[in-house]
């Protein structure tokens, strides 16, 4: 049977061989019937009904029945720990309670065992020199008068006797030795044949229950274990390597005991149940009671025990006796294809046999695998379930993230990375599983840094430090893992690291592990995803290329909606150029037909024209021929086309008469209610009779004529416009001098770009396009001058100089 | 039309309000007209434009938003478009039950296009004055 149990380790054939084994006690009965043929067979059926090892005590009574004695116990030399040469109960038939435990090698069991002879004490009372010797006093107690003790052998060659006890002072008769002597001499084989029944019979249990899956199915085939080999206390501990790798957690328990069973252990613990998944190794003690002994005897290297004197109390308590019974021991490390996946222990037997000898650690240890192919089924198939679901996650998700960057580019308010961002979390996150803080950073290129981008994940809200995060902008040479992913362009992945990134470590300090993916447009990093891992559980496989896909989508998407806004704002500039454009044109439509609407109007008055009418009639055929001069070198200068200017020399007496007539012209066409004075200073320009100044008279007259036409829209009701000549190192300047709005030095810049009104400019006036000025300036560069501005003076004066070379 | 009638000028151009008027004297002797320059001055009075009932509004599209007197100037709402200052009034005009009956007429430069697609249109010229008249004539008219 060992043989066949040796061969058979893989468990389903053990199980599926479950007839060869019942052929095989059969085989024992026979073995049995020819070695003692002369014994009843109610010996060979009652072994036959065993199923359980408490039950062998059935065959031990039916032995004891057999010699005429009221108690059998079969006495095994201990076959490990420190004494070799002592006895323990392996199993008992005793009308009480057995009391004694170890019998000394020096007993009367010992010298029958040493000698191979039977021995027969009929009144222990009486045996000279037995009774003062202290492991017969318990037996005394009991009430035994009389012994039969037989030697035998145990599997493996162990010593063993069996010994039968009368409590009726009878002495064992000849013809009774001879039918116990024949009788014992089977009760190895059957001792064999039940512990191998029990441990069929529990495997195939086992194999029945652990089909159910779950942890129902591990608590009932613990159970059923413990049942079959009675056990007071076990437990199984298995690790999920898919939540918590390297936790071996408790799975299913029989603990009887009033402290706290330990919930998990990690390989490295100073405990023995992980020295055993550290070591890939059964431990097995015949009594923790003498742990220290059996642990330097059997080579256990650094085996721990602390609960020894704790566990002999309670043992004390749940069995009522000052006796301890023999605190037994094993645990056995539970394996799926050939790696430690956890550990089931039993301590304490309740009955017989006292103690997990090699046959009973073999049948745990297939016990064992059988556990430990049921759970790698299940961790199997829920790796399977999730690798699926979390496919079908990445798969959604994508395809989410495509249709999302499609709604974007269909916004009218155009798309937003950051929305975007924010969208590819929320798969990742759910893919990810532990990764329960989440955020992308963006690359500042022009500083070198990475700013702050979107978050996710329920650490963050726990945190409420995502401000701080927000805040922070990292300069891409620091040596963290989501700068050193932008810089390698590569993804970088750091497990039970505080180290890679402590700008968020710091705020997240139970990091566990860092996967950092840079997004790529092109070759160019354009920002890094950052997944945070907290607690036990693994990142998932493939997580890094599912990052990657998703990065790389982002990618595509920031190089779509960069390449739209780009289209956009060149679709907002030809929209702006064309807005401006056709204000501009409203604006010459408005101020060219204005004046030939008036023209005309007064034109049909000169039959009884008087002197202001004239007047407002020249002034405003000016206004309209200013206005199309305005338009053609509008047209020029948006053309970069040159203003042609032919330089002449004008006379202060000349510019004076034109200045003056511009005046007037401008008077007239002014809101008499305004009360505006339009003066040119005649003095000035007399005075400055002797220059000659370099120009263009017709450019000079529409620079004038804009400045003129200025002062008469701004200025203040009631105020003066004054021209006036002077002198300058190097100019010949014309001012136009008025009270009006106030113009500041920044104004000043400003106010000569093209299309920029001032802003009070453009609440009192409807037309004009912030064109005047612009012109002007430009036709005095033309003429190798310029047009200067000066800021409001204190008074209240604004002034603004067209700027002459003269000779 | 009796003579008596109540007409407002949103206008800014001081030539052409005084060939309105001109108009307006020489064909209602007895009309009241009065006049509003900016935008702004409408928005300010526009709870004793709306208790004056007026019997006819001409409108200018384009007028700025304040006038250079105006202290408050500086608030001037730059985001609006001075050429659709008129399209402004006539909105307010229309949406305030107290004038939304008022007869408005657009007289303006600029093209038909301009002006809110239902408004009544007519276009300045040197010879629109007569025909401004007739419209303001058949306005009151209708609402007679």
């Amino acid at each position: 049977m060992t043989a066949y149990l040796s061969r058979t380790r893989s468990k389903k054939s053990l199980i599926d061989n479950w007839h060869l084994a019942l052929y095989n006690i059969r085989v024992m009965a026979t073995e049995v019937h020819r070695v003692c043929a002369d014994v009843s067979l109610d010996l060979i059926r009652s072994a036959a009904e065993c199923h359980l090892m408490a039950d062998f005590s059935t065959v031990l009574q039916t032995l004891a029945e057999i010699g005429g004695a009221q108690g059998c116990v079969l006495w095994d030399t201990v076959p490990f720990g420190p004494d070799e040469r002592r006895f323990i109960a392996l199993a008992e038939y005793l009308p009480g309670e057995l009391v004694v435990y170890y019998l000394p090698w020096d007993s009367i069991t010992g010298e029958v065992v040493r000698s191979g002879k039977t021995r027969i004490i009929d009144d222990l009372q009486r045996e000279v020199g037995l009774r003062e010797r202290g492991y017969c006093k318990p037996f005394l107690e009991m009430g035994v008068t009389g012994i039969c003790s037989i030697p035998m052998t145990l599997e493996e060659n162990r010593a063993a006797a069996v010994n039968l006890y009368r409590f009726d002072g009878a002495p064992f008769t000849g013809d009774e030795l001879a039918r116990i002597e024949g009788a014992a001499a089977a009760i190895s084989y059957l001792f064999n044949s039940v512990r191998n029944e029990m441990g069929f019979r529990l495997l195939r249990g086992v194999g029945d229950l652990l089909r159910k899956r779950g942890s129902a199915a591990l608590q009932d085939s613990l159970a059923r274990i413990s049942e079959a080999i009675n056990a007071v206390e076990s437990a199984i501990y298995l690790e999920d390597a898919l939540e918590a790798p390297g936790v071996y957690a408790l799975r299913a328990f029989i603990w009887p005991w009033d402290w706290e069973i330990e919930k998990r252990y990690r390989k490295d613990e100073a405990a023995l149940t992980s020295w055993v998944i550290r070591n890939a190794r059964t431990v097995r003690l015949l009594d923790l009671s003498h742990f220290e002994e059996e642990v330097s005897a059997s080579g256990y290297e650094e085996l721990v025990y602390r609960n020894k004197g704790r566990l002999e109390e309670a043992v004390r308590r749940l069995f009522q006796k000052d006796v301890l019974p023999p605190l037994s021991f094993v645990c056995v490390p539970v394996k799926h294809h050939g790696k430690t996946i956890g550990a089931m222990r039993f301590c304490v037997n309740k009955a017989r046999t006292r103690f997990f000898d090699d046959r009973h650690v073999e049948i745990l240890e297939l016990v064992a695998d059988q556990i430990g192919e049921c759970w790698g089924a299940e961790l199997d198939y829920r790796r399977g379930a999730e690798e699926k679901r979390r496919f079908q996650l990445l798969t959604k998700g994508a395809d989410r993230l495509n249709v999302r960057a499609f709604h974007e580019l269909n916004r009218h308010d155009g798309p937003s990375l950051d929305r975007q961002l924010q969208a590819a979390l929320e798969p990742l996150a759910e893919i990810s599983g532990s990764g329960e803080a989440l955020s992308i950073r963006l690359v500042d290129s022009s500083r070198r840094e990475l700013r702050p981008g979107v978050f996710h994940g329920r650490r963050w809200c726990e945190n409420g430090k995502e401000r701080e995060f927000l805040d922070r902008r990292i300069p891409l040479t620091a040596n963290y893992g989501c700068c050193e992913s932008v810089r390698d362009k590569r993804v970088v992945r750091a497990e039970r690291t505080r180290d890679t990134d402590p700008p968020i470590s710091n705020m997240f300090p139970d990091t566990r592990r860092t996967l950092h993916t840079p997004i790529l447009v092109g070759d160019d990093p354009v920002g890094v995803i950052d997944i945070r891992g907290f607690g036990d559980q693994p990142f998932p496989p493939l997580l890094d290329l599912i990052a990657g896909l998703i990065a790389s989508q982002l990618g595509l998407h920031h190089h779509m909606f960069e390449q739209f806004r780009n289209i956009q704002q060149t679709n907002a500039r030809l929209q702006k150029a064309y807005d401006e454009q056709s204000r501009i044109l409203d604006d010459f439509h408005h101020q060219i037909t204005n004046p030939v609407v008036k023209t005309a109007t007064y034109a049909k008055k000169l039959p009884t024209a008087d002197a202001d009418i004239i007047n407002a009639l020249r002034g405003n055929a000016r206004k309209a021929e200013q206005v199309a001069r305005h338009m053609q070198y509008f047209i020029a200068l948006a053309k970069d086309a040159p203003i042609k200017a032919d330089e002449q020399f004008m006379t202060p007496a000349q510019l004076l008469e034109r200045l003056s007539e511009m005046a007037n012209d401008e008077q007239a066409v002014n809101d008499p209610a305004r009360k505006l004075q339009f003066f040119v200073n005649e003095t000035s320009f007399k005075a400055l009779a002797e220059v000659k100044v370099r120009g263009n008279m017709e450019l000079l007259e529409h620079a004038a004529m804009n400045l003129l036409d200025n002062a008469g829209k701004y200025s203040d009701l009631n105020t003066n416009v004054t021209v006036r000549a002077s002198l300058s190192q190097k100019h010949f300047r014309i001012s136009v001098t008025n009270r009006g709005i106030p113009i500041s030095r920044d104004d000043r810049k400003h106010l000569v770009e093209r299309g920029v009104r001032g802003d009070q400019a453009m609440s009192i006036v409807a037309h004009g396009r912030g064109l005047g000025l612009y012109i002007a300036e430009k036709l005095m560069q033309a003429m190798g001058g310029d047009l200067e501005i000066i800021p409001t003076d204190s008074g209240g004066l604004n002034e603004f100089r067209l700027l002459l070379r003269f000779l | 039309m009796s003579t008596n009638k109540r007409i407002l000028l949103i206008e800014d151009d001081w030539e052409h309000i005084k060939w309105i008027r001109e108009g307006i004297r020489g064909r209602w002797p007895e009309a009241v007209v009065d006049e509003i320059r900016t935008e702004k001055a409408l928005v300010d009075k526009f709870d004793s434009v709306a208790g004056a009932n007026y019997d006819l509004v001409i409108i200018d599209q384009a007028v700025p938003y304040a006038s250079v007197e105006d202290k408050d100037r500086n608030r001037a709402r730059l985001e609006l478009n001075a050429f659709r200052a008129g399209s402004r009034c006539y909105d307010r005009l229309r949406k305030d039950p107290r004038t939304q009956d008022v007869p408005l007429i657009f007289y303006t430069i600029h093209d038909k296009i301009r002006v809110p697609p239902d408004a009544v249109y007519v276009q300045k010229s040197s010879t629109s004055i007569p025909t401004l008249l007739d419209r303001a004539e058949k306005e009151l008219a209708a609402v007679r």
